[in-house]
């Protein structure tokens, strides 16, 4: 072979190799975690353990002596709880059997105070921290002080505290409050202690309660003692710090990943340093300054949204517990996780969900998920998460890439996407098999679960739901010519808070928007027009009466590029509304009713005006809802019934009970247990500043439960809210509401320009 | 140059002699087309890889639903009946018809005082050429915005505020965008061809009397035409890439006059509607292909 012929065949073949490899497939081993393909094995194939790495932390509820323990804590084998009222102490060396023993102390709540921490001493003596507040001649005379006492023989003797900067101030009014609010207390094996206040740091105090020292005076939110060692969480540093308990100096450093703020520490019996995080369970060795994620928080209970992280503590062997206030039981949990050798260390199959935004409720669902089933792990993909710059168009093109591509997630949040595609382009499978067990036992409000019913075929099913209301006195309003006549005959009151036209617009789109629309899906001209000059009207007459203490600006004073986002926070009503109803100077106020927390605000609003009710928020379009959380399962999905699954559970009552916030339950029994916390587990109040007003917030009674339940069972027109109409709609008819423009070529701009979006 | 030299061979001798030329030159011959397929080969692959199969690709996709199932010229009709693919493509043409022909007369004027002027003048009409598109986007929005520079220089000099991007002017400052953008390559092609007319022409065109208009008709313009073509075509298909600045400017769904077919084909993505976008894909390709064949037919039959 002469040698132009060897170098033009190793041309060739070097070309060839260059073009191959070009066109190879990534490996399977190759996939990015951000891919919305599934990583790991498929399909419930299940891998041969020689190739793969075993052995996981699993996890497993304990069974807690009583319901009203607030805090827990190991020592010596054995693990502690305190009863928030500080008169029991539980332990227990098996976490089977646990012993109860009176600590002395009188109960604490009858000075309406809690117990704040707890501590056995080396020799076996129990310290407890408390606060108790007391009223003076007034509710607003007020004085709270922390206390600690030693408990011994059956009798609580207090220790006087003395902080170097004092822990109260008197303000001018002369009610007392304290510098420091201490939640942290552990006692050295010298008998000193350490105090941790979150706002205010971690302190060393002599067995007499003086203090000694000061390990950190900025914010601090975890605190550990080990032997000779101090370990605190310092929050500005992002990192924790550990002190020797004799000389005070710093040991070491150990950096925190900036995204996880480890509230909780603890030392197990080896000196090894743990933290614990939604994200899981992190364990640095004796000495180290590196963590080890140890159990992952997405595959347990760790990441359920209602679970609140209370205490870190260890087992008799040496085992994690995490003690969690569960919200929607309304209950502590006490979780145990144990290493399991025979447990991939991965389960065997990924779910992936996307969501274009982030979800509470979703969360709470992958968390019980992986708990029902412990080889399967949910994935969220959360497009705009906030921690990238994608904007929702690009988001959508890559889900879309993904879904023609065959590599789409398994189920879909459909959010903010366009829904009406996907269910025309037969990317979403049928879910009627799913809900028509539920259906068959009236579990679910047939008529919300079914909006997307096409057919005999369910493609989506919303799992939540969220209902716009009027609050005040309603009975004569069930139409926006009423609310016209309301303003004309009150010339002195406004209807609302903020008239703008922008307002208006974000207060009546829900309510109005499904009545413009025509057979072909285009928007009728006359409706808009109506609804414009509604506006117009409302907003004209409300400027004219004008009333100081209302801002009314008829300039957009904001822009809305972008802005306007239904499903997320609140769409219209705010405090100003409830604020100025409860003063007496606006009529009305609109809610969008997403919990039964949301209901809290306006009723305190009509408690104190002393006057009022609820009802549909009327518009063009008579009985709407808006669904919210629809769920949509790849109908290409190689997990489809996994999926399916996942969406069944969504559904039950264990699931729906929770109130993440983001929509009422469409689960009726969920629903009820919701509003059936009596007491109102959720209470606040506010203030204006300015004005020197206050208002309460009110759970709903008995009565208002029932009007609620009528008026879910009324519920029949879904609102489909589309961001690009009501940009339209904002941006178009500017010039109208400044008497730049009349009606008919404010809404023929409108029309035209949405149409030509809706023809496309 | 074996053959060169005449031979004074018998006749047999030169028919064997002949033969075996023939033998020899198509033996070179083939060697020939096998090295330049070699060297065509990495072109035509990825030509085929992400131009021909992906269009034909997109031509079986016209006459399908996005689920698979064959829709006939469904798509196609739908096509025409559909209200914002009229309006896109109405745009569309519009901006064709006025900016490519004011790009190309722009062009061609600046390149002929470009012949005469500093060097400095033709850097200045380079410029945008450099800039990323998203920085022009970014100026556009200074310049352009309700609360922008040109709207404040305006209220300055006592003038009312115009609406830029929300109104009928959003179209001219799409083609003041174009222009800006392109005359500057545009300038650079037109004065690679004027610099390949003999001077010889002119000098005898002065001998003769003819003044620089006649001159220019008569000599620079005719001799402009294949030029015209290659400048024509380019600034056809550049045309189309306007669509990053209106996009980048005023996002999915910028004022009426200016949504052009990229808009809408972008927005049928975001809606899954592959089906129709494929048909109209095509429906463009072939207009565009039309168009190049019509302007060949115009002026590329001077180039032979």
């Amino acid at each position: 072979m002469t040698k132009p012929r060897f170098l033009q065949i190793l041309a060739m073949l070097l070309l060839a190799v260059v073009l191959l490899a070009a066109c190879t497939s990534a490996s399977p081993g190759s996939s990015s975690n951000t891919s919305l393909e599934p990583i790991g094995t498929q399909s419930g194939n299940t891998p041969d353990p020689q190739s793969r790495a075993m052995g996981r932390y699993m996890e497993s509820s304990v069974n807690l002596p009583s319901s009203g323990i607030a805090r827990t804590k190991s020592y010596s084998g054995k693990v502690y709880g305190i009863s928030s009222n500080g008169m029991t102490i539980y332990s227990s060396g098996d976490l089977d059997q646990w012993t109860t023993q009176e600590t002395g102390l009188s109960n604490v709540q009858d000075a309406n105070g809690e117990v704040r921490d707890f501590t056995i001493g080396s020799d076996g003596t129990l310290y407890i921290m408390y606060y108790t507040v007391s009223y003076g001649q007034t509710q607003e005379d007020i004085s709270i002080k922390t206390h600690l006492v030693r408990c011994a023989d059956g009798a609580a003797t207090e220790i006087p505290l003395t902080f170097q900067d004092g822990t109260e101030y008197v303000d001018e009014e002369g009610n007392t409050y304290l510098e420091l609010y201490p939640n942290y207390l552990d006692v050295l094996a010298d008998g000193s202690f350490l105090i941790g206040s979150d706002y205010d740091g971690a302190f060393l105090l002599s067995a007499d309660g003086v203090q000694v020292r000061s390990l950190s005076t900025s914010e601090t939110y975890g605190y550990a003692v080990s032997g000779e060692e101090i370990a605190l969480y310092i929050y500005d540093a992002r990192l924790v710090r550990i002190f020797s308990t004799t000389t005070g100096e710093v040991l070491r450093e150990i950096p925190v990943d900036s995204a996880t703020v480890p509230t909780l520490l603890a030392y197990d019996s080896t000196g090894a340093l743990y933290h614990v995080t939604s994200s899981g369970i992190y364990r640095a060795a004796p000495g180290g300054t590196l963590w080890e994620c140890i159990v992952d928080g997405n595959l347990c209970s760790l990441s359920k949204p209602s679970n609140y992280l209370m205490s870190l503590l260890f087992s008799p062997d040496d085992e994690p517990l995490v003690l969690c206030y569960e919200a929607d039981a309304q209950e502590n949990c006490l979780y145990r996780y144990v290493f399991d050798a025979t447990v991939p260390t991965e389960p065997d199959i990924t779910l992936n969900v996307y969501s274009l935004y982030d979800s509470e409720y979703l969360r709470q669902c992958a968390a019980l998920f992986q708990n029902r089933y412990p080889s399967t792990m949910v994935k969220i993909n959360v497009a705009l998460s906030g921690d990238n710059s994608i904007t929702r168009d690009d988001a959508i093109r890559t889900l879309n890439m993904e879904v023609l591509g065959g590599k789409g997630p398994d189920l879909i949040l459909l959010d903010g996407l366009p829904m009406q595609s996907y269910v025309e382009k037969g990317v979403l499978a049928d879910l009627s098999g799913i809900v028509s067990p539920f259906a068959d036992s009236n579990a679910l409000y047939g008529n919300i679960v079914g909006t997307y019913q096409q057919g005999a075929s369910l493609p989506a099913v919303p799992l939540r739901f969220n209902i716009p209301t009027l609050w005040g006195d309603v009975s004569a309003v069930k139409t926006l010519d009423d609310l016209i006549d309301w303003i004309d005959h009150n010339p002195d009151t406004m209807p609302f808070y903020d008239m703008t036209p922008e307002a208006l617009i974000d207060r009546f789109y829900l309510t109005s928007s499904p009545a413009w629309y025509d057979e072909r899906g285009l928007l009728k001209q006359d409706a808009v027009e109506a609804f414009l000059e509604a506006l117009k009207t409302m907003h004209d007459k409300a400027s004219s009466n004008g009333n100081e203490k209302i801002d009314i600006n008829t300039n957009f004073s904001y822009s809305y590029d972008g802005g306007w986002n239904p499903y997320q926070g609140s769409i219209v009503g705010d405090t100003g509304d409830a604020l100025g109803y409860a003063y007496g100077e606006v009529g009305f106020m609109t809610a969008v009713l997403r919990s039964a927390n949301s209901m809290i605000l306006p009723n305190g609003a009509v408690d104190q005006a002393g006057h009022g009710s609820f009802t549909l928020l009327p518009g063009q379009a008579q009985n709407v809802y808006f669904p919210s959380s629809v769920i949509g399962v790849n109908a290409k999905s190689s997990n489809l019934d996994l999926a399916k699954e996942f969406v069944k559970l969504a559904l039950e009552m264990d699931l729906q009970k929770s109130d993440t916030q983001d929509g009422l339950p469409v689960n009726i029994e969920a629903l009820t247990h919701q509003f059936s916390k009596e007491d109102g587990a959720t209470s606040f109040g506010f203030s204006d500043g300015d004005s020197d007003r206050s208002l309460g917030s009110k759970w709903p009674d008995a009565s208002m439960r029932q009007q609620l339940s009528s008026l879910i069972q009324s519920l029949k027109t879904p609102v489909n809210p589309d961001v690009r109409i009501h940009e339209i709609l904002t941006e178009e008819t500017k010039a109208y509401f400044q008497g730049e423009m009349n009606l008919s070529q404010a809404a023929g701009n409108v029309v035209s320009k949405a149409n030509a979006y809706l023809s496309e | 140059m074996w053959s060169a030299k005449p031979m004074h061979t018998s006749p047999s001798k030169r028919e064997h002699s002949g033969a075996q030329a023939r033998l020899l030159r198509t033996g070179k011959s083939s060697r020939e087309t096998l090295t330049a397929l070699g060297f065509l080969a990495p072109s035509l692959i990825g030509v085929a890889m992400f131009v021909v199969f992906p269009m034909a690709d997109t031509i079986r996709r016209s006459f399908l639903t996005v689920g698979g199932e064959f829709h006939g010229f469904n798509n196609y009709l739908t096509l025409l009946g559909n209200e914002a693919f009229r309006q896109a493509s109405l745009n569309t043409l519009k901006f064709l018809a006025v900016s490519v022909p004011l790009l190309l007369v722009l062009s061609m004027g600046v390149a002929l005082i470009a012949q005469r002027a500093p060097d400095w003048f033709r850097t200045g009409w380079l410029i945008p050429l450099s800039l990323p598109v998203a920085s022009l986007a970014l100026l556009w929005r200074v310049v352009f915005e309700d609360a922008g520079l040109l709207n404040r220089m305006m209220s300055a000099l006592g003038a009312d505020a115009i609406p830029w991007m929300h109104s009928g002017t959003a179209f001219y400052v799409l083609v003041f965008s174009y222009l800006w953008k392109n005359i500057g390559y545009d300038m650079v092609l037109f004065l690679g061809g004027l610099a390949n007319i003999p001077l010889s022409l002119y000098e005898a065109a002065q001998v003769d009397g003819a003044g620089r208009i006649k001159q220019f008709f008569f000599i620079t313009l005719p001799q402009l035409t294949p030029v015209f073509f290659t400048v024509a075509v380019l600034s056809l298909l550049n045309a189309f890439k306007v669509f990053r600045e209106a996009y980048l400017v005023a996002g999915n769904y910028p004022h009426s006059s200016m949504y052009m077919l990229q808009h809408l084909f972008n927005n049928w993505f975001l809606h899954l509607d592959i089906d129709k976008l494929c048909a109209a894909a095509t429906v463009v390709t072939l207009v565009i292909f039309t168009l190049i064949l019509l302007m060949q037919k115009m002026w590329g039959s001077h180039t032979e």
